[in-house]
């Protein structure tokens, strides 16, 4: 009986091995109606690259799931028109979430050869791009061969995003903004009213207080759901007064940091972060964030734009009205903004011309009124390309998506110079703030101390820091 | 005499070169890929580097002080040890418990003895998102068989254990198939006569069967001990340290200086001193060597 | 009569017995258990909470969008290769290392025993980056060959033969020398065929063991068609919020390959190393 199970395992896996290697390079057949292939490579027509007529280079990115077929399926419409006509091919690998690491390791062992030639990157990948000698700065390739992207064309917040030491690094590809989710129908039931979501932090506890539902002294419903880490202090306290920079030589991107610069803000937070917790409605940290938005187990979340979405189509299924507004302030008349989230296209020189000019039209395709419109259509990402808004197809679309307008709307009139730090010890910092966050929600630092404990040591990682790469 | 001197000194010089040709690949391997690299790492905790792991200074002890002055340091070090305490005599002892179980044959042996050993076909990562699932507050099937409503991974006091209870569960199936294989090759006569005796089944196992599997036995506490001093995988896919650094070992954080901060002045002497706290670990459980392992399998 | 009564009670008991034991046993394999029914779950069963073990309705399509999502297959063949070849070559050094250990004398013997051994407390992450300048330095990257490369050896099988080695009667080596067997030649002809159980269990673990590994292969290769099957799975893992349908299929689909070599090699595994060569 056993021999017999083996067996079938054996043959079942012969039949997968087989199949397998009949399709060569791993791109497997779509049984869905798609026209891309699955996340994974495309290959350059070897022949046309022997005749020395198609440049190939290599795209990297870490785009997962429906993102990565949106990702893909650009590449693709590269290769199918600017690319033919100019004869680039690009090969897109999928690298995951190591990309950042890898690269850093690509650049730290000099391995050139190995290098992609544009290659996905976040803003914390920053320094470690800026430190390569293989870099090639967006800002220097403006105006080159085919010239179709102008510095202007681009959001200034996007592009200052991606600015160190007064360049612009890399192109600003997938932008997201951060937003305050929350479930109208909860709203109704509390007597709140939808149409009027919470402006500032005190509203939200309020707010909080009245969505939060307890049953046999368990809660059942929490008001709000939100993990205070530095993704979203930044937000916070970038948004305050006209913009407020998180630390000096603006945040990191003229210099490295020295201190923090918001003690003041920082307060202001924490302060508010007190009473939420108070309130007994906080969630303090995540199991299952969208899904447990989705379906009701949370009345509001903080997440970026990006998840808009995952949330609708989780919301299908559970059928919830829900809503976004707009990052909460502290004081009415706030208007610095939210930082921009997301990640961008950086190129490297291999030494090849031919290759870095290929790398410069493809991120100018990226970058393109119309690509950025079907990426954005495609993802939720916010279109980084200032023309795209005015596409007509675009314009249809989200039409029927109130939250992109929203979100569109706030990634616009943010200040560029509210941004996310450029700081390549991020991980300490994200600890010391999740952990001066907890205690405060759990009763055992007051807002004060908890000011005072992230000042401290965020401080002091800094001068570590900088002791050892001045 | 004078031929039968110059076969023996003959031999010698043969004898002499021997070992280390079998030696040789192993050694080479492990020169290249494990101690080059590492001799490097300990030379260069001993200097300032900058992000990107290029010397800057010499500063001898500083940086091993630092690390020692650092409380996440010294928590994640506790952590690994009560992390160690536990998983190791649970999954050895578990796993010896199973084995005795499947011991003797019978007629649906096969079907237990693959499900016992079935941990070990399972990938960390994969193993680390079932549990996580299972153990999820809200969706997971523990909070919802047993009604507790424990948050798990999120609540600093249990998380740990969390962990460890995924850690004994991966490593069963190791564990058991190694004791079973030492069991079953006993000889039978021996287990029949101390069944004649009277002795009874606990009896059996830990005065005799115990003793004379204990050369697997010193093995697998050994494997165990290094490899679960060495953890990272699961605190760094779970609950990446948290919550409140109550999962962080000694390895999770040298990860997280090491890529998140790019801090090499603390991960290369946080290696150093795990390292340096296996190695005595395993020295203590390799004098017990000595005393408790008989290799006489009579 | 009371024999049949006594039977029929020695009987029952061990059906309970065995009853008992398959439950046990159940709850060890339920993880795996529960992931193989999550795999044909809907998604919206997933996320309701409560308990949820059998799917309501079955479906394939998790099976579907694993497939879709990442060549699955070719990565199961990479990952095939690397663990079969380089736990063949795993073997082959490690016997011979455990060789020496066990049987031959030479200075030092236990010192370079515990160096040997250290080595296995030297934390992988930490000699990474180095290992990768290495193998590019040699020209490795995105070859099979640089994936393999450091798999082919491992302190612990080194140690996992040696004790088993030792557990062998030395009188039969010596018995052997008298005759004039050279080393090599018991080696070759007498050790390894009489522990072709242990060998055996060495390389299954060695084969599951590199068939899991996910970081160092990640590092070496840069063009997907070398990727090996954890890499896969965790193409499925979507940073903006798990699927579980999904990766609970490709995590079956990758466990098969393990189960087979399994299932096939039990017997042989379990059917005990030799205590020695010698009984008396």
């Amino acid at each position: 009986m056993k021999k017999r199970m083996v067996i079938c395992l054996v043959m079942a896996m012969m039949a997968g091995l087989l199949s397998g290697c009949g399709q060569g390079s791993g791109t497997t057949k779509t049984q869905a109606a798609q026209t891309t292939p699955a996340t994974g490579e495309t290959k350059a027509p070897d022949e046309a690259a022997a005749k020395g007529e198609t440049v190939a280079f290599d795209v990297w990115h870490s785009m997962e799931g429906s993102n990565g077929e949106a990702f893909e399926a650009m590449v693709k419409s590269f290769n199918d028109t600017t690319g033919k006509e100019m004869g680039l091919y690009a090969n897109s690998v999928f690298q995951g979430s190591d990309t950042a690491s890898k690269l850093k390791t690509l650049i730290q062992t000099n391995d050139v050869e190995n290098m992609p030639d544009v290659c996905l990157v976040y803003g914390a990948s920053l320094p470690v791009v800026a430190k390569s000698g293989n870099k090639v700065a967006v800002d220097d390739m403006y105006g080159q061969g085919s010239a179709s992207i102008q510095k202007a064309d681009i959001n200034p917040s996007a592009a200052q995003t991606f600015t160190y030491q007064g360049e612009q690094l890399c192109m600003p590809f997938n932008s997201s903004t951060l937003l305050l989710y929350y479930n109208a129908d909860a709203f109704v039931e509390a007597g709140l009213d939808p149409e009027n979501p919470p402006k500032t932090l005190d509203e939200i506890i309020e707010a909080c207080q009245k969505l939060t539902i307890t049953e046999d002294g368990k809660v059942t419903c929490y008001g709000m759901n939100v993990v205070l880490d530095r993704y979203i202090m930044v937000n916070l306290i970038g948004n305050q007064g006209n913009g407020t920079y998180f630390g000096d030589n603006e945040s990191g991107r003229a210099g490295l940091i020295i201190q923090l610069t918001c003690e003041d803000e920082l307060r202001n937070v924490y302060n508010a972060w007190e009473k939420l917790a108070a309130t007994g409605g906080l969630k303090y940290n995540y199991d299952n964030q969208n899904e447990e938005f989705a379906t009701g187990k949370n009345a509001m979340t903080l997440m970026s734009s990006a998840r808009i979405g995952s949330v609708t189509k989780l919301t299908k299924d559970s059928g919830i009205d829900w809503r976004v507004t707009y990052l909460p302030d502290i004081n009415p008349g706030d208007q610095g903004g939210a930082c921009i989230g997301g990640a961008s296209l950086a190129m490297f020189d291999k030494g090849n011309e031919a290759k870095k000019m290929a790398a410069w039209e493809f991120i100018q395709y990226a970058a393109s009124t119309e690509t950025q419109a079907t990426w954005s259509m495609a993802t939720g990402y916010l279109p980084i390309n200032l023309g795209t808004k005015d596409m007509s197809d675009f314009k249809n679309y989200i039409e029927g998506n109130p939250a992109l307008v929203l979100a569109l709307e706030q990634f616009e009139s943010s200040n560029p110079m509210v941004q996310e730090p450029v700081m390549m010890m991020q991980g300490s910092i994200d600890e010391i703030i999740k952990e001066a966050s907890t205690n405060v929600c759990e009763g055992s630092m007051t807002a004060e101390e908890a000011t005072n404990y992230v000042m401290e040591q965020c401080n002091k990682t800094f001068e570590d820091y900088n002791k050892a790469n001045e | 005499m004078q031929r039968a001197k110059a076969h023996i000194k003959k031999k010698t010089l043969f004898q002499k070169i021997e070992p280390v040709l079998y030696l040789a690949p192993a050694f080479l391997l492990l020169g290249v890929f494990t101690y080059y690299p590492f001799l490097k790492t300990i030379v260069e905790s001993f200097f300032r580097l900058n992000s990107m792991g290029e010397i800057r200074e010499f500063v001898g002890l500083e940086n091993i002080i630092n690390i020692l002055h650092n409380a996440k340091f010294i928590q994640s070090i506790g952590n690994t040890l009560k992390f160690v305490v536990f998983s190791v005599p649970f999954s050895v002892g578990i796993a010896f418990i199973l084995a005795m179980i499947a011991s003797k044959k019978r007629t649906i042996s096969p079907f237990y003895e693959t499900f016992f050993s079935l941990p070990m076909a399972m990938s960390m990562s994969v193993s680390a998102m079932i549990f996580e699932l299972m153990f999820s507050p809200t969706l997971g099937i523990v909070n919802a068989i047993s009604g507790l409503d424990i948050k798990w991974l999120n609540d600093k006091h249990t998380a740990l254990w969390v962990i460890i209870i995924i850690q004994v569960w991966m490593n069963l199936g190791y564990n058991f198939l190694f004791i079973l294989s030492a069991i079953r090759g006993l000889s039978v006569d021996l287990l029949e006569s101390a069944n004649l005796e009277g002795a009874n089944a606990v009896q059996i196992a830990v005065k005799i069967i115990m003793p004379l599997v204990s050369p697997t036995l010193f093995f697998l506490v050994c494997n165990s001990l290094a490899k679960m001093m060495m953890m990272s995988g699961l605190s760094l896919i779970l609950t990446k340290g948290g919550p409140q650094g109550s999962t962080e070992t000694m390895i999770s954080f040298m990860y997280k200086q090491a890529t998140e901060n790019s801090n090499y002045n603390a991960a290369y002497p946080c290696a150093v001193l795990a390292f340096s706290i296996t190695m005595v670990a395993t020295l203590i459980t390799f004098i017990y060597e000595k005393k408790g392992v008989n290799y006489d399998m009579q | 009569m009371i024999c049949n009564r006594d039977r029929l009670k020695r009987n029952i008991s061990g059906i309970i017995i065995q009853g008992l034991y398959l439950c046990v046993g159940l709850m060890i394999a339920f993880p795996i258990i529960y992931a193989f029914f999550i795999s044909f779950m809907e998604p919206s069963q997933v996320l309701t909470g409560g308990i949820n073990i059998l799917p309501k309705r079955w479906t394939f399509e998790n099976y579907r969008t694993a497939f879709r999502s990442a060549p699955l297959m070719r990565f199961m063949w990479n990952s095939f290769v690397i663990a079969f070849v380089s736990s063949i070559v795993r073997i082959i050094v490690a016997a011979m290392a455990a060789f020496a250990f066990a049987f031959l004398d030479f200075p030092c013997k236990n010192v370079i025993f515990m160096i040997m051994l250290a080595s296995m407390m030297i934390p992988a992450d930490i000699v990474l980056v180095a290992n990768y300048r290495t193998v590019s330095q040699l020209g490795w990257i995105n070859t099979y060959l640089g994936m393999m490369i450091v798999f082919f050896v491992s302190a612990l099988n080194i140690f996992m033969l040696r004790q088993s080695f030792m557990s062998f009667s030395i009188s039969l080596k010596e018995a052997a020398h008298i005759d004039g067997c050279s080393n090599f030649k018991f080696f070759i002809r007498i050790l390894l065929p009489t522990n072709v159980s242990t060998l055996m269990t060495v390389f299954i673990t060695a084969f599951i063991g590199t068939w899991n590994t996910y970081l160092w292969p990640l590092m070496v290769t840069n063009r997907t068609e070398m990727r090996t099957v954890q890499v896969g799975v965790t193409m499925l893992n979507f940073s903006e919020g798990t699927v579980y349908g999904p990766i609970m299929a490709a995590s079956m689909i990758i466990l098969v390959p393990s189960l087979i070599l399994f299932l096939a090699f039990q017997k042989r595994i379990v059917a005990g190393m030799m205590a020695g060569g010698v009984k008396g």
